[in-house]
């Protein structure tokens, strides 16, 4: 579900790149729909969060994700509603995106190849960690397609590592058994 | 006309007809959160909600 929420932000980060800040910022609902989608995630990340019980270290990292997500989403939405002016609040993104790829790298506790969800949480640890260097450098280049573009890209692949944590069911097809991974132990 | 058959052909293979014929067997979650569905959701939505308001913008259409 997540993985759905990342593609349809990748989605409107890559519009706005195309059309430009002139025509995105015309429609208000479209102005707000990125911080505030990303701020109902950081809510929806406590829910998450609680889904994790009996584990420490899965609480911490989802807590953690939560609240700079809902700072990201915030500070974004003060920045578009023209409440917040100062661009040093652009950098709440980098943070959300370097913490959350942290958060991912710290509670997976076993290495790229143990099995499909290791290898998806280093993925999506890495590409965060790489992919919060593009909104650090849309905070000081905002007219950046680069950076923009790259920031675009970070969900993009996200969404992917994230819908590919699910390898069987009818529209899928069947992946073959020794693709299930049924030889781990 | 082949491709535009291809998505409905596949959509009727047997073990598809039989998990949604099935469902108690698979489970609601299991059936409606695949990732080619929420795909086509996303899809959707974004043309729908986004795509289709954007263009009208461009064009320099007035929005009511």
């Amino acid at each position: 579900m997540f993985a759905t929420g990342f593609l349809v932000l990748a989605a409107c980060l890559l519009a706005q790149v195309i059309v430009g800040d002139d025509v995105w910022n015309r429609s208000a609902w479209r102005r707000y729909f990125f911080p505030g989608f990303g701020f109902v995630m950081g809510l929806a990340m406590w829910g998450v969060a609680v889904l994790a019980r009996g584990s420490t270290i899965h609480l911490i990292a989802h807590f953690t994700w939560a609240q700079v997500m809902m700072l990201a989403g915030g500070a974004h939405l003060g920045l578009a509603r023209g409440k917040l002016q100062h661009r040093f609040w652009r950098l709440t993104m980098p943070l959300a995106l370097g913490v959350s790829g942290l958060a991912f790298l710290g509670h997976e506790e076993h290495g790229w190849l143990y099995s499909r969800s290791a290898l998806v949480h280093h993925i999506c640890g890495w590409t965060l960690v790489v992919g919060a260097l593009f909104p650090l450098g849309a905070a000081f280049r905002p007219r950046s397609h680069f950076f923009r573009l790259g920031f675009a890209v970070t969900f993009v692949v996200l969404a992917i590592a994230l819908f590919a944590l699910r390898d069987s069911g009818p529209a899928l097809g069947n992946a073959p058994s020794i693709a299930r991974g049924d030889s781990r132990s | 006309m082949r491709l535009m058959l291809s998505p409905v052909r596949r959509a009727l293979t047997r073990h598809r007809l039989s998990a949604l014929l099935n469902p108690d067997r698979h489970g609601f979650w299991s059936l409606a959160v695949e990732p080619p569905l929420l795909v086509l959701l996303a899809g959707v939505f974004f043309h729908r909600f986004i795509a289709l308001g954007l263009i009208r913008d461009l064009s320099g259409s007035e929005v009511d």
